[in-house]
């Protein structure tokens, strides 16, 4: 599977690459989200999930979600996402 | 008592090779350490085929709450015991989705065991170093002990040197003095004669 790379700037303005694995569009809640990982040493990986916000100089930025419920929305497409898949 | 389940459009949007900032301050939401196995890659090609997943209302309606209508509302402050057993009813629902507690708790376990794993390390590394801080203080010692030992060394050499210089003097005044008397007793021999 050819990796997406995507490079992520954090507070110290610090650059950091990570591999895309999916942003997607929820139309009926005008969300956006991403999901990423960081590199891994071993064959086990942390998946990153954000909010993500797009300024209006076209900068997109990766929020917090605002709380668990938002989160297990988010996983919870993701499997079912692995489950059609 | 579960909502009816439906499906909810995803749009997937390309940012490959995107420039990103982060602006989190707490802890991330994370799936931590999931393992790169057979499921993974279904999970992967499964992000990238799939335009659409199963939610159910109650879900879209928890981020969204201006979608939900009045009587859902009451949901979230239960007034009666009917309210409270639909909410009971969402809620072992949710828990009815075995897939994601499984995997919540597969994760508990796994950092659990990550946790324990690195206490052992941390505790070996600390004693890996007090160690080695045992054997830089010993070598320490040991080549002041070798300097002190060397110094003494050269001062008996030289000591030595000069005790042989001199014995070597006394040498040559008694070999001198051995000369003359054997010289005297050669004399002494000739008038006899």
């Amino acid at each position: 599977m050819k990796e997406k790379k995507i490079t992520i700037y954090n507070s110290n303005n610090h650059s950091f690459e990570a591999e895309l694995l999916l942003c997607f569009e929820v139309p009926e809640i005008s969300n956006k989200y991403i999901v990423y990982s960081f590199p891994s040493l071993d064959e086990l990986i942390t998946i990153n999930v954000g909010k993500l916000k797009e300024s209006k100089d076209n900068k997109y930025y990766i929020e917090e979600l605002d709380n668990e419920e938002e989160w297990n929305f988010i996983k919870k497409i993701m499997f079912e996402l692995v489950k059609e898949g | 008592m579960q909502s009816e389940e439906r499906q909810i459009e995803i749009i997937p949007l390309d940012m490959s090779n995107a420039i990103l900032t982060k602006r989190t301050s707490g802890m991330p939401w994370t799936l931590r350490r999931y393992k790169i196995d057979k499921d993974f890659k279904r999970f992967l090609s499964g992000l990238e085929k799939t335009r659409k997943g199963l939610i159910s209302e109650s879900d879209l309606e928890k981020i969204n709450p201006n979608l939900a209508n009045g009587s859902q509302q009451k949901l979230e402050t239960p007034t009666s015991l009917a309210d409270v057993m639909k909410l009971l009813g969402i809620l072992s629902g949710e828990i009815a989705s075995k897939s994601i507690y499984k995997d919540l708790r597969k994760y508990i376990i796994d950092s659990e065991q990550l946790k324990q794993a690195l206490n052992t390390d941390l505790s070996y590394f600390s004693r890996i170093d007090r160690q080695r801080e045992d054997l830089q203080n010993l070598s320490y010692q040991q080549a002041k002990i070798i300097e002190e030992k060397n110094y003494e060394i050269s001062k008996l050499n030289r000591k030595n040197q000069l005790l042989e210089y001199k014995v070597s003097e006394l040498q040559t005044v008694i070999d001198s003095n051995n000369l003359e008397d054997s010289y005297e007793d050669y004399n002494e021999r000739k008038k006899v004669v």
